[in-house]
């Protein structure tokens, strides 16, 4: 049945899911992070910088007493934020207007950051709906996923992240295959396909009705 | 979509400036409620280019016939991957004008489109869940697809040596098209009118000319 590109595309998908199990935990890759990342992250904004600051201590201090971690509330709210502080640092860093990019760092870093989101997700699924008062400065109260997908998807088909491609299809798989096999999640399954379906509609949508062209619009709705 | 197709309309170039923001706000409106834009930040992206909009195009289309095709049960009793059937054979029918008018109807788009055609066919041919209207509307999209192929001058089985990959790719195609043309009328007339028809035509407008499936394939000749 899924013999052709559906294979390959799972094929990869597994490929990331065994990279997985050579990982150490996400408390100790946030970390790591912060270790590498943290003396070169500096905002325009002063907010930002004072919370990333702040969020960067907190990772260091579950990292050498992870004991602090006591249920799994404070386990997804702390991957939360862990998550947070990854796309913010790494992916919303990724500026694809710079016509001095350098390719080959910006995949290696995204492949990265997309291998630290599957690990998290899979220890604690039910982050992807959080929304909790968090009071992140750039964080709304929309659910994690909603969050998460905009800063991949603006990477993907980018003519200089080609590498990407493959890695970011099978995230989104991943995704699809998670919020459909967890039983808090499902709310988030249903507006998850609505929300890929509504990229795919909206931009063929957009791209033939730029020369002025009517076309029927695939209205989605759940 | 006929002046989609109309020649005369010249195609915008591929790294053409687009400059959209994805979802739409409508969009996003109806997923999420009017008072989204009130209490959410950041969940819409830009893109700049029409060629990367492209590719994520079709990026996302594979990923969602994932929640078609894969073996896992998961995704069968879910009523919105459910509705993801209809949702893509919808789009890959509009892929085809979109292909055609970026000037996208080379091997790194027609082969994948077969493949991830048949792919779908096959799953709906073999699985009991879809109804014979979907199962039919995907056969048509596989056949429409392999006429594409067959007479785009750029396409890959109109090459002087076409890759034995893609013949075989187009040949299973055929062979599932075959298939269905045997459980659905329907299936088996449009075929003949796209493929059979058309392949005698180009046979007989160009004696010597190897319709890039070599000799004896003729499926409709008992040998």
């Amino acid at each position: 049945m899924a013999d052709g590109i559906q294979s390959r595309a799972i094929a990869a998908g597994v490929r990331g899911f065994e990279a997985e199990h050579n990982l150490p935990p996400p408390s100790t890759l946030a970390a790591q992070l912060v270790e590498n990342l943290s003396p070169s992250t500096k905002s325009s904004r002063s907010d930002e910088n004072k919370e990333l600051k702040g969020l960067f201590a907190i990772i260091q201090q579950v990292k050498d007493h992870p004991e602090l971690l006591k249920t799994y509330d404070e386990r997804v709210e702390h991957n939360h934020m862990l998550l947070y502080v990854y796309a913010r640092v790494v992916l919303d860093n990724i500026k694809l207007e710079d016509p001095f990019l350098d390719s080959s760092h910006v995949c290696t870093e995204a492949l990265r950051a997309i291998n630290f989101l599957r690990f998290t997700i899979k220890e604690t699924p039910s982050v992807l709906a959080y929304t909790g008062k968090h009071g992140f400065v750039f964080r709304g109260e929309e659910p994690l996923w909603t969050w998460l997908l905009p800063r991949l998807l603006r990477l993907l088909g980018h003519s200089k992240l080609v590498q990407l491609e493959g890695s970011i299809e099978g995230f989104l798989q991943y995704l699809l295959l998670v919020v459909s096999r967890n039983g808090v999640l499902r709310e988030s399954a249903s507006s998850m396909s609505s929300y890929l379906r509504a990229v795919v509609s909206g931009r063929a949508y957009s791209i033939w009705s730029r020369r002025g062209i009517m076309m029927r619009l695939i209205t989605v709705q759940d | 979509m006929e002046t989609l197709q109309d020649p005369r309309v010249s195609p915008p170039p591929f790294d053409a400036e687009l400059n959209a923001k994805f979802p739409s706000e409508f969009a996003l409106g109806q997923i999420f409620g009017r008072t989204w834009s009130h209490t959410a930040h950041g969940i819409t992206y830009k893109v700049q280019k029409a060629s990367q909009a492209l590719t994520q195009l079709w990026s996302i289309v594979k990923v969602m016939t994932y929640t078609l095709v894969s073996r896992d049960r998961v995704f069968s009793c879910f009523l919105s991957w459910k509705e993801n059937g209809p949702w893509i054979l919808d789009v890959l029918l509009e892929l085809f004008p979109v292909f055609k008018r970026w000037r996208l109807a080379d091997s790194d788009y027609y082969v994948p489109l077969i493949e991830l055609t048949l792919d779908i066919t096959k799953c709906m041919r073999d699985e009991g869940r879809f109804s014979k209207d979907l199962k039919t509307k995907a056969y048509t999209i596989l056949i429409l697809a392999c006429a594409d192929v067959l007479i785009q001058p750029g396409s890959p089985l109109n090459t002087e040596q076409p890759d034995q990959n893609t013949e075989l790719l187009y040949c299973k195609a055929l062979l599932c098209i075959a298939h269905g043309s045997l459980d659905d009328r329907v299936v088996g007339r449009l075929a003949e009118s796209k493929l059979v028809n058309e392949l005698a035509l180009l046979a007989s407008q160009h004696p010597g000319l190897d319709p890039g499936l070599g000799h004896d394939t003729d499926l409709g000749v008992r040998h």
